[in-house]
C-alpha cells in the first residue's frame, strides 16, 4: 500500500491516464480506502471539469481585417531590404565603407573609453561583455537544439561601472539656439556590435574579441545621418541582430542593424519616446548576459521576447 | 503525404517568399485556438486580441525560421504562449493591477445567461460561480503553471503537444502539470471555502 504523499503525486497522472497497470491498481486501491486522498482526487476532477467547461470565445469581428493591415505593413516594410538584397553585389564598395565607418566609430569609442578609464584589461571597463562560442557547429546538439553544455560554458564577464560613467560619453549636448528652444542633440547609443570575424576591427574598444562575442558599451555615435540606409544581405550565421536607435531630435532617429560579421543591414527606425536597443539572439546563449545587463544597470529596461524558435528579441530601453 | 499536408507545405513556401494571402490561409485553422489561449492566459478579451495579433505578426516575421520540425500549428501555439508569457512577465515588472475585474466584466458580456433551469437554479448559479472562481484561481497562478493549465486542462493538448509547444521534455511537462494542478487545487480549496461560507449566509 502506497503512502498518501505518493498517491498525491500520482493524482495528475492518474487523471490523464498515464499510469501503468500496476501503479493504477495501487492508486485505485488506496483511493478506495482513503477518504482524504479520495477527496483530493474529487476536487481535482471538479477543477478540471470546470476548466474543460470554459467557453471558447469567438474572434472579434474585425480581427482579420486588423491583422491583414499589419501583415501588409510588415511586408511593405520588409521589401525595400529585399530589393537591396539583390543589389548586394553592387554594394560591396559601400559595405566596405560601412566597415570603415564602424572601425572609425570603434576607434572613437576607444578614445572615449580611454579618457574614462586607464584599464586596458579585457573586457574593458564599462563594457558588458559576453564571450560566445566561436564554433557554429558546437552550438547545436544532434537534434539541432542549442547545446546546453556549450551554453553553460559561456563566460560572462561584467564589469560594473557607475551608470553615469557608462553613458557619460553620450552626454546630452544641449545648445541654445538664438531665440529658440534648446536643441537637443543626444546620441546615447550603447553600441551593440556583434562580430563573427575578428578582422572587422571592432576591437578598438580595448577588447580582444572572438567570434560570437557580443559587447554592449557606451560610446558616442558619430554616424547618425552619415550612413546610407538599407544594405541588405542575407545572414549566413544569424546569432545576433543588433539594432541601436539613437534618441535625438536632430539629426534624425537612426537605427542600424549589424547582422553578421560581414553582412549588414541598416535601417532607420523612429522611436521618439525612448532610447532603444534591440537585438535578436539565440535564446539561451545570451540569456545570462541579459540578466546581468538587467541587474547591473537600473536605467535599462530590458524586455525579452521569444519568437518560439531558438531566437529571442531583446529590447533595451534606456530610461 | 496527405493533400492537406501538401497544401500546407505549399502555403508555407509561398508565405516564406512574402505572400500575406498564403500566410492568412495557413493560420485560418489555428486562429481561434490562438485567440483562446491568449484569452485564458491574460483573462482579458482586449489583451487577447492584441496578443493574438502580435503572435501572428511575429510568426509572419519569422516564418523563414520555421523548418517544419513540428506541425505549423504547434509552432504558432509556441509563439502564442511565448507572446503571452512575455506580456505576463512584463506586467509583473510593471505591477499592473489585477485584471480580475475585467474577467468578470467580460464574462457577463460574453456568456449568454443560462435560461434552462432544469438542474435547479441554485446548482447552475453555483456552477457558474465555481467556474469564475477557477478562472480567478488560474489568474493567480505563476506564468509557467498558468501556461500548462491552460494548455492541458482548458485547451486539452496532450503531454506530447505541450512538450513541443513549451519546448520542454515530456517529463518536465508532466511534473509541471502535476505541480500546477496541486497549486491550483490549494488556491481553489481556499476560495471555495470562503465562497461556501458566504453562500450559506
Amino acid at each position: 500500500m502506497k503512502k498518501c504523499e505518493e498517491i498525491m503525486e500520482l493524482i495528475s497522472l492518474y487523471i490523464d491516464d498515464d499510469l501503468n497497470e500496476t501503479e493504477k491498481h495501487q492508486f485505485e486501491e488506496h483511493i478506495n480506502s482513503c477518504i482524504k486522498c479520495r477527496e483530493e482526487l474529487d476536487l481535482q476532477m471538479e477543477i478540471i471539469n470546470l476548466c474543460q467547461d470554459m467557453e471558447e470565445v469567438e474572434l472579434p469581428e474585425d480581427f482579420n481585417r486588423q491583422l491583414n493591415q499589419k501583415l501588409v505593413e510588415e511586408e511593405q516594410r520588409r521589401s525595400p531590404l529585399f530589393r537591396m538584397h539583390s543589389k548586394y553585389i553592387k554594394l560591396v564598395p559601400s559595405v566596405a565603407a560601412v566597415f570603415l565607418l564602424i572601425f572609425m566609430t570603434s576607434a572613437f569609442l576607444l578614445i572615449n573609453k580611454f579618457n574614462m578609464s586607464k584599464s586596458d584589461d579585457s573586457p574593458h571597463d564599462g563594457m558588458l561583455y559576453v564571450r560566445g562560442n566561436s564554433k557554429k557547429e558546437s552550438l547545436k546538439d544532434a537534434d539541432g537544439l542549442p547545446n546546453e553544455d556549450v551554453l553553460n560554458e559561456i563566460a560572462i564577464s561584467v564589469r560594473e561601472q557607475d551608470e553615469a560613467d557608462l553613458f557619460s560619453a553620450n552626454n546630452d549636448v544641449v545648445s541654445k539656439e538664438e531665440g529658440g528652444e534648446d536643441t537637443y542633440h543626444r546620441t546615447v547609443s550603447p553600441d551593440i556590435y556583434y562580430d563573427d570575424m575578428k578582422e572587422t576591427g571592432s576591437s578598438g574598444a580595448g577588447m580582444t574579441e572572438e567570434a560570437g562575442d557580443i559587447a554592449v558599451g557606451g560610446g558616442m555615435s558619430s554616424y547618425a545621418g552619415e550612413v546610407e540606409p538599407a544594405y541588405g544581405a542575407e545572414a549566413s550565421y544569424t546569432i545576433v541582430r543588433a539594432t541601436v536607435i539613437n534618441k535625438s531630435r536632430e539629426p534624425e532617429y537612426m537605427a542600424y542593424v549589424v547582422d553578421t560579421a560581414n553582412k549588414l543591414e541598416i535601417e532607420f527606425i523612429e522611436d521618439k519616446s525612448n532610447d532603444l536597443v534591440r537585438f535578436e539572439a539565440e535564446i539561451n546563449k545570451y540569456h545570462k548576459f541579459l540578466e546581468q545587463l538587467e541587474s547591473s544597470f537600473t536605467n535599462l529596461k530590458v524586455n525579452i521576447t521569444a519568437d518560439g524558435g531558438t531566437e529571442i528579441t531583446v529590447e533595451i530601453l534606456i530610461e | 503525404m496527405s493533400e492537406k499536408e501538401k497544401c500546407e507545405k505549399q502555403l508555407i513556401k509561398e508565405a516564406k517568399s512574402g505572400s500575406v494571402e498564403a500566410f492568412e490561409e495557413l493560420i485560418k485553422q489555428c486562429q481561434k485556438k490562438v485567440f483562446n489561449i491568449a484569452y485564458k492566459m491574460t483573462g482579458s478579451y482586449d489583451d487577447a486580441n492584441e496578443l493574438a495579433q502580435e503572435a501572428f505578426i511575429r510568426a509572419y516575421k519569422s516564418i523563414n525560421k520555421f523548418k517544419g520540425d513540428s506541425l505549423f500549428s504547434t509552432w504558432i501555439y509556441r509563439i502564442t504562449t511565448n507572446v503571452c508569457l512575455d506580456e505576463l512577465r512584463k506586467r509583473k515588472n510593471q505591477k499592473v493591477i489585477s485584471i480580475n475585474e475585467d474577467i468578470k466584466y467580460n464574462d457577463e458580456e460574453l456568456k449568454p445567461q443560462i435560461k434552462d433551469e432544469s438542474p435547479g437554479p441554485e446548482k447552475i448559479y453555483e456552477r457558474k460561480e465555481f467556474k469564475s472562481l477557477v478562472k480567478e484561481c488560474i489568474e493567480s497562478l505563476p506564468p509557467d503553471y498558468k501556461t500548462v493549465i491552460v494548455l492541458r486542462d482548458i485547451e486539452g493538448f496532450s503531454y506530447e503537444e505541450i512538450a513541443k509547444i513549451i519546448n520542454c521534455p515530456e517529463g518536465t511537462v508532466k511534473s509541471r502539470i502535476n505541480r500546477a494542478r496541486k497549486a491550483l487545487r490549494e488556491i481553489f480549496k481556499n476560495k471555495k471555502e470562503l465562497f461556501n461560507e458566504e453562500y450559506v449566509k
